[in-house]
């Protein structure tokens, strides 16, 4: 395009009268080194809307967006405490299997080691321990018969039952003093209409 | 509209809609600020967007609107919208000139017009679009809106031969 061309173009475009194609055309022109001089002091407005309508957003607001709209928000406090309780079971499972482990490889050796004797007096010793356990066990039956007391209480619960009956009997009687004053009300209305 | 129309018609509109806040706060930082509540405020009302005509002019004016309370609310204007004003330190775009900083100056030139023609000239000559578009969001008519971007372009012309004038004598 001529410079006369793009002369005619500018005036228009002063005018606010250039399509957008010719202002296209115009931006283009002008993104040149060698400009006219007499046009030069206009190039930094062309030049300046041509990188200006190539800025972006900095951000992806699509993220920003649903970042502000989700419902729910991670609670950290929740998280965590689901953590300590997944830890603290990880560490429960592995004490136990490490125990098991380690009674396993002190059973081991008892067997092959030991010597008769000692295995007799082992014997011996258990023997004496599952006794002593025993007696402990047989004073524990002893005070079980402590709960023969309850039987005593359910015997006085049973008296409080009896309370029941006796309301009963009460109520009974109410009503029947209930009759009497209507009987007495009625003979007081007899009353007061023969002294009429 | 649904949320999935929403991403496909809505959403790629925020480099639009950050270049025009961009216009008036002249810093990133509020810009996507600006947009990003913007897009909440559409997001809110999806269901009523398909009862306009052009979404986008839509969210061109939910933007300009919002951009104006924000420097409202920040005090950096207390007259009418005519005459807002940039809220950045007014360097003399001569000085700008000197540091041959091409993009500052036009810029600098560009807060120094009203409102108005600002946003006439950055919705025509930045974002390409027709004037009928253009007076629909700034609810003016065409003829309007070309009398205001002939004389922001003059005013922007004007400016740039002061300064072209001013550099040559400076040499």
């Amino acid at each position: 395009m001529s410079t006369k061309e793009i002369e005619i173009l500018l005036e228009k475009y002063f005018e606010a009268s250039t399509s957008v194609e010719e202002e296209r055309i115009l931006r283009e022109f002008f993104q040149r080194e060698n400009i006219p001089a007499h046009l030069k002091s206009l190039q930094p407005l062309f030049r300046t809307m041509k990188v200006e309508s190539g800025i972006k957003s900095p951000v992806d607001h699509e993220i920003l967006l649903i970042e502000k709209i989700s419902p729910v928000k991670k609670n950290p406090f929740y998280s965590n405490r689901r953590l300590y309780w997944i830890s603290s079971i990880a560490a429960t499972i592995l004490l136990v299997l490490s125990i098991i482990f380690l009674k396993e490889r002190e059973n081991k050796p008892l067997s092959n080691n030991y010597s008769p004797d000692e295995v007799q007096l082992a014997l011996l010793q258990t023997t004496e321990a599952l006794n002593f356990i025993s007696l402990k066990l047989n004073k524990g039956t002893s005070e079980l018969s402590q709960l023969e007391k309850i039987d005593y209480t359910r015997v006085a619960l049973e008296n409080i039952a009896r309370l029941d009956q006796g309301m009963g009997q009460m109520q009974s009687g109410f009503s029947r003093v209930d009759e009497g004053l209507g009987q007495l009300n009625k003979l007081s209305k007899l009353n007061l209409i023969t002294n009429q | 509209m649904t949320a999935n129309e929403f991403c496909n018609r809505v959403l790629p509109l925020q480099d639009k809609l950050h270049r025009l806040a961009l216009r008036y706060f002249n810093n990133t930082e509020d810009s996507v600020d600006a947009v990003q509540e913007v897009f909440y405020k559409l997001w809110l009302q999806k269901e009523k967007l398909d009862s306009f005509r052009s979404v986008e002019a839509f969210a061109l004016v939910i933007t300009r609107n919002h951009c104006l309370d924000r420097l409202k609310a920040k005090g950096f204007q207390h007259a009418k919208l005519e005459t807002v004003q940039h809220p950045v330190d007014q360097q003399s775009p001569y000085r700008i000139a000197e540091q041959k900083d091409e993009l500052a100056m036009v810029n600098q030139l560009l807060n120094q017009l009203p409102e108005m023609q600002r946003n006439v000239l950055h919705l025509r000559d930045i974002e390409g679009m027709e004037l009928e578009e253009i007076a629909e969001i700034l609810e003016m008519n065409p003829v309007a809106v070309r009398v205001n971007l002939s004389r922001a372009r003059k005013f922007i012309r004007e400016k740039l031969i002061a300064i072209q004038n001013y550099e040559y004598k400076g040499d």
